[in-house]
């Protein structure tokens, strides 16, 4: 997604440059949502302002949207099927190895000795939500949290 | 009052969706499996698989189908642009803040925490599913596990991990499987 974004804007319509589109990267990463529907409203915002992210919004979510309607009541149509449903048992299997293989992907980064506080945290987050029952909205705040401090502790080394 | 709940639910996930596309899966596991009971496990795991094989962003894709389950049509408008409205204040408050200040230190630092703790949530909603695919909702003892689930997570993850097929591919593959056993259960009788 993020070169046919690329591809589009900057080079073929030339609504921004490069530079710029990989500061508006940062700052779709930085939010929360899909990331593609954040990089497209921040640009909706660089090319005409508020109506042009309401714009950039909606041309990227309903497609989505709509598509999905279509697939659900075709779903919902053919799952009792026999073999439809083997299907979705076959595809679930699929689904928890794509799981397994982005924690994996997503984890590696943090398995590294100059990074082991945030292992911390990603094991903490884990123990407090598999073992505990912790609230995930809890986790999630509470792991933010932690992150500010961590950021105040490493200015607080600096300065000394 | 399933608008106000789909409203408020997803409004709660779309502020908390933090760290990529696979972040909303804890949220939307403890919103509307736990706490509302939109979804069963099953039900939940069959949203993932359609999020994943239709095109769009999984957050979107899981709203919509969680709100046209629950509150038909107007349900999954609802629960979509629910999502979708925390993001894009976010997004506008952090644009604003850009431009003034042309930095976002404290935002990066609140993230750097953020992200490694919500791929321990990932971790643990993706258990859940594992679980699921394996046992169907029964408990995890040895004796009731499906074998043959079993088997074919271990399969696509080795795929997944030395060859990178890609997602769809990976998901359809093992769909075909499941068709393919199901054909050789038939012919068996």
């Amino acid at each position: 997604m993020i070169p046919i974004l690329r591809e589009q804007f900057a080079e073929k319509l030339g609504w921004i440059d490069e530079d710029e589109l990989t500061e508006l990267m940062a700052i779709g990463q930085s939010s929360p949502g899909a990331m593609i529907v954040n990089i497209s409203v921040l640009m909706g915002y660089r090319v005409l302002g508020f109506w042009g992210a309401v714009c950039a919004l909606l041309g990227t979510s309903l497609p989505a949207i709509i598509l999905l309607i279509g697939a659900y009541y075709l779903y919902d149509f053919i799952r009792d099927n026999r073999f439809v449903s083997a299907a979705f048992r076959g595809m679930s299997a699929g689904v928890s190895a794509v799981i397994a293989d982005t924690v994996v992907t997503m984890a590696m980064p943090y398995l590294k000795r100059d990074q082991l506080l945030y292992a911390a945290i990603m094991a903490g987050a884990f123990v407090a939500a598999w073992f505990f029952g912790f609230n995930v909205a809890l986790v999630i705040v509470s792991c933010g949290i932690v992150g500010i401090l961590i950021g105040i502790m490493h200015d607080w080394k600096k300065k000394q | 009052m399933i608008y106000l709940e789909l409203l408020y639910s997803f409004c709660l996930i779309g502020t908390l969706a933090f760290g990529g596309g696979y972040a909303v899966l804890p949220l939307i596991q403890q919103q509307c499996v736990e706490k509302f009971h939109w979804l069963t496990m099953t039900e939940f795991s069959d949203l993932l698989t359609l999020s994943q094989i239709t095109p769009g962003p999984i957050a979107i894709n899981a709203a919509t189908f969680v709100g046209i389950k629950v509150g038909g049509l107007p349900g999954s408008v609802i629960a979509s642009f629910a999502f979708m409205l925390p993001p894009f204040i976010f997004v506008s408050l952090l644009y604003a803040a850009y431009r003034k200040f042309g930095q976002l230190n404290k935002v990066q630092d609140a993230l750097s925490g953020l992200k490694p703790g919500v791929v321990g949530l990932i971790a643990v909603a993706g258990f859940g599913v594992i679980v699921e695919t394996v046992w169907g909702g029964g408990t995890a003892a040895p004796a009731s596990a499906d074998i043959f689930s079993a088997v074919l997570i271990l399969a696509a993850f080795f795929a997944l991990r030395k060859w990178k097929p890609g997602v769809i591919v990976t998901i359809l593959a093992c769909g075909a499987v499941g068709v393919l056993r199901e054909l050789l259960a038939e012919f068996m009788r």
